[in-house]
């Protein structure tokens, strides 16, 4: 038997699945309503045809988990509907910052982003380790950049000293 | 678990920059110092971005608001009356965990409003009295800077050299020289070498949601290690409910929870409330007894008054050349004082400070366009938005907000915290001099985008739940009448209780306040000391 981690005040634990998964049928829909907004072309896959992109959605609603409930009822109201009257409801949620509207985009397409070949493609190496050249700040500000900064001098406001 | 002491000389309320500096330097003098602290330490392993999801993350769980991240340390606050929601993060190091650790100080004129403009108050101390205290800390955490900078007096220099600009800096910098404003490589606590315990820097590019690298001086690693190895007692988990009195009026030490709801009591010759702009006053108000009806310190009545927030307003650039925007430091590439002083011209008085940023992450790129109609965003066009990633710069600006007693923080009668304690209630009404400030700020933010060449740019005139800038509520002054505490931050209603964090400024000035706070309360941290020396403190 594991003592259970103690709760850090500051930190959420992290969560690292939904509160529950997506039926193959929820995830169709997801899928779908993903390939609406964002349609695949000769350089970028849909996300339905992404081999990964059910593994990253898991990844984005766990991530966003307080709002899981939120997003699969949009999607149970979604499943039965037409692409076309899909899209003209995303078009008037999105003119009025619909809240359900913005958490079902961003979750849809933060896991689209999520994908390594998605990545590759627009050129998103990640947030990572990339510690500069020991000369790379001389020589970006060492060029004379800042020449007229300085040419113009002082621009403080001074002040008397108290009494 | 070890039995939290009973007693201190010193008891500070708050383990972020104001509480770790004092905590520090009195405990290397030989002071016995507990520091009580609500939140917990927080690994940089933890921080969202060691993970490729962090864009998402820092959405809900790892917010800035309190109110949205809701976390076990976290207060809530009654935003209901506020035109701007105040954000924090309550753990060992504070809100420094998720500054962008801009490190400017106050210009001479910031301290001099009243003889300058005519409006509010001047402070109790000039530049030059801080001068030393800036200069210690920036020795001391190691800032990262290119000294000279014309903004302010001669004399500025930094103990490590500055950050490289990268692309977005330099294209920032020649915008701003093809208009002939003022610029300056940025100015950050933000280790460029490796120093004591901080990592060199490696551009990870998400300083504001924690630094994976242990490169940013979070207070945490600026000063904790420090202050534990010189005999202070930190107490995590611990929530002060109210800062107790004895019959003579004088601070005598607290009651606070700890994180199993046991209820403790700790005695001390000094106390030190270091719990920032919100904090502070909300627990100076829950401090009230029958020597102090209104609230300990309050008999000015201007407890909680005269809140300032430093409204952020910024403009994002789209280029069509790579910028490589997803690298870091953010931290500020570069800043500018251009408009920082008054100049009546504008129609309002004070000014702005301006920094150029990255704009790491596709996903927050897409959250950025969100302004633009739905086929410019979705469908075919999401592609091109999401590749503009690399290509963005932010400017953005601090802008001066005047205090205004009707700003403030009192008690909630109805929300409470899960111990049942009364929770802030904040009022914030946003001015009109700040108004055509904000404004006046955008359209100059937008003129360097549009002479630097950006193809698209976004504004954004407030942002309503940004402000982590939580200043003036237990203001500084010489008239008891007219302040809270004096200019060493002691109570003038209470000789023993001092106050180090951003609730004794005066005025906000528009610079980043950390820097101000961190040596403010090394100047509280010094008036406690040499008061000791001279016992003019029960200590």
């Amino acid at each position: 038997m594991t003592t259970p981690r103690p709760i850090n005040l500051s930190s959420p634990r992290r969560i690292k699945a939904p509160p529950r998964p997506v039926s193959d049928v929820e995830f169709a829909t997801l899928a779908r309503l993903a390939d609406l907004l964002i349609p695949g072309n000769a350089d970028d896959p849909a996300p339905s045809a992404a081999d990964g992109y059910r593994d990253k959605l898991t990844i984005a609603l766990a991530a966003r988990s307080d709002a899981f409930e939120r997003i699969v009822e949009y999607v149970a109201k979604a499943h039965d509907r037409a692409d076309t009257e899909l899209l003209e409801e995303f078009r008037a949620a999105h003119a009025t910052g619909e809240a359900s509207f913005q958490i079902l985009s961003t979750v849809l397409a933060g896991a689209y982003l999520l994908l390594p070949e998605v990545r590759t493609a627009i050129g998103y190496p990640g947030q990572h380790r990339d510690v500069p050249r020991v000369d790379e700040a001389a020589e970006q500000i060492g060029d004379g950049i800042l020449d007229p900064v300085m040419a113009r001098g002082p621009i403080y406001v001074s002040v008397e000293p108290i009494d | 678990m070890e039995a939290a002491p009973d007693h201190a000389e010193v008891l500070v309320i708050g383990a972020g920059p104001g509480g770790s500096v004092v905590t520090h330097t009195l405990a290397c003098t030989g002071f016995d110092v507990v520091c009580l602290e609500q939140g917990d330490w927080v690994s940089p392993a933890e921080f969202p971005a060691n993970h490729p999801e962090w864009e998402l993350l820092i959405q809900h769980q790892w917010a800035h608001d309190p109110n949205v991240r809701k976390l076990p340390a976290d207060y809530p606050l009654d935003v209901s009356e506020s035109e701007m929601w105040p954000v924090m993060f309550n753990a060992v190091g504070g809100g420094s965990l998720f500054y962008g650790a801009e490190w400017p100080r106050l210009t001479p004129s910031d301290f001099r409003v009243k003889t300058l403009d005519g409006v509010c108050d001047d402070w109790p101390i000039s530049y030059e009295d801080m001068v030393p205290y800036y200069d210690a800390v920036d020795q001391f955490i190691g800032v990262s800077g290119l000294g000279e900078d014309p903004a302010y007096p001669t004399g500025l220099d930094y103990p490590l050299p500055p950050h490289p600009l990268g692309k977005a800096g330099r294209r920032a910098a020649e915008g701003m020289n093809k208009l002939g404003w003022h610029w300056w490589p940025g100015t950050n606590a933000i280790a460029s070498q490796k120093f004591k315990e901080l990592s060199q820097c490696a551009r990870w590019g998400v300083c504001e949601w924690g630094c994976p690298e242990s490169a940013k001086a979070s207070f945490d690693l600026a000063y904790w290690p420090h202050a534990l190895r010189s005999g202070a007692t930190l107490v995590t988990g611990a929530r002060v409910r109210k800062v107790i009195t004895n019959d003579q009026g004088l601070a005598s030490g607290a009651v606070w929870v700890d994180r199993e709801q046991v209820e403790h009591r700790i005695t001390a010759d000094v106390v030190v409330v270091a719990a920032n702009g919100v904090g502070t006053p909300r627990l100076l108000l829950l401090s009230d007894s029958a020597r102090h009806p209104d609230g300990l310190a309050n008999s000015s009545g201007l407890v909680g008054k005269n809140l300032m927030l430093h409204p952020n307003c910024t403009v994002t650039g789209y280029y069509d050349e790579d910028l490589e925007s997803w690298r870091g430091p953010a931290g500020q590439l570069i800043h500018s004082l251009q408009f920082y002083e008054t100049d009546h011209d504008r129609g309002f008085v004070r000014g702005s400070k301006l920094h150029a940023l990255p704009t790491p992450g596709p996903l927050n790129t897409v959250e950025a366009h969100r302004q633009l109609p739905f086929d410019e965003l979705w469908g075919p066009a999401f592609h091109g938005v999401a590749r503009r990633h690399r290509n963005g710069i932010l400017w953005a600006a601090n802008t001066e907000d005047l205090p205004e007693e009707h700003n403030s923080v009192t008690l909630d009668p109805v929300l409470t915290d899960p111990h049942g304690v009364p929770a802030p209630h904040i009022r914030y009404t946003i001015s009109e001099n700040t108004r055509r400030n904000l404004r006046f700020t955008v359209d100059r933010m937008r003129e360097i985008h549009q002479v630097s060449g950006a193809k698209h740019m976004f504004e954004v005139e407030l942002w309503i739940d940004q402000p982590g800038h939580l200043l003036g509520t237990t203001r500084m002054g010489n008239d008891p009448s007219s302040s809270v505490v004096d200019a060493n931050g002691r109570a003038h209603d209470v000789p023993n209780l001092f106050v180090a964090d951003g609730s004794i400024f005066v005025t906000g000035g528009a610079a980043n306040p950390t820097c101000t706070i961190a040596a403010l309360a090394l100047r509280v941290a010094t008036a406690i000391k040499n008061g000791a020396r001279h016992q003019e403190v029960p200590a």
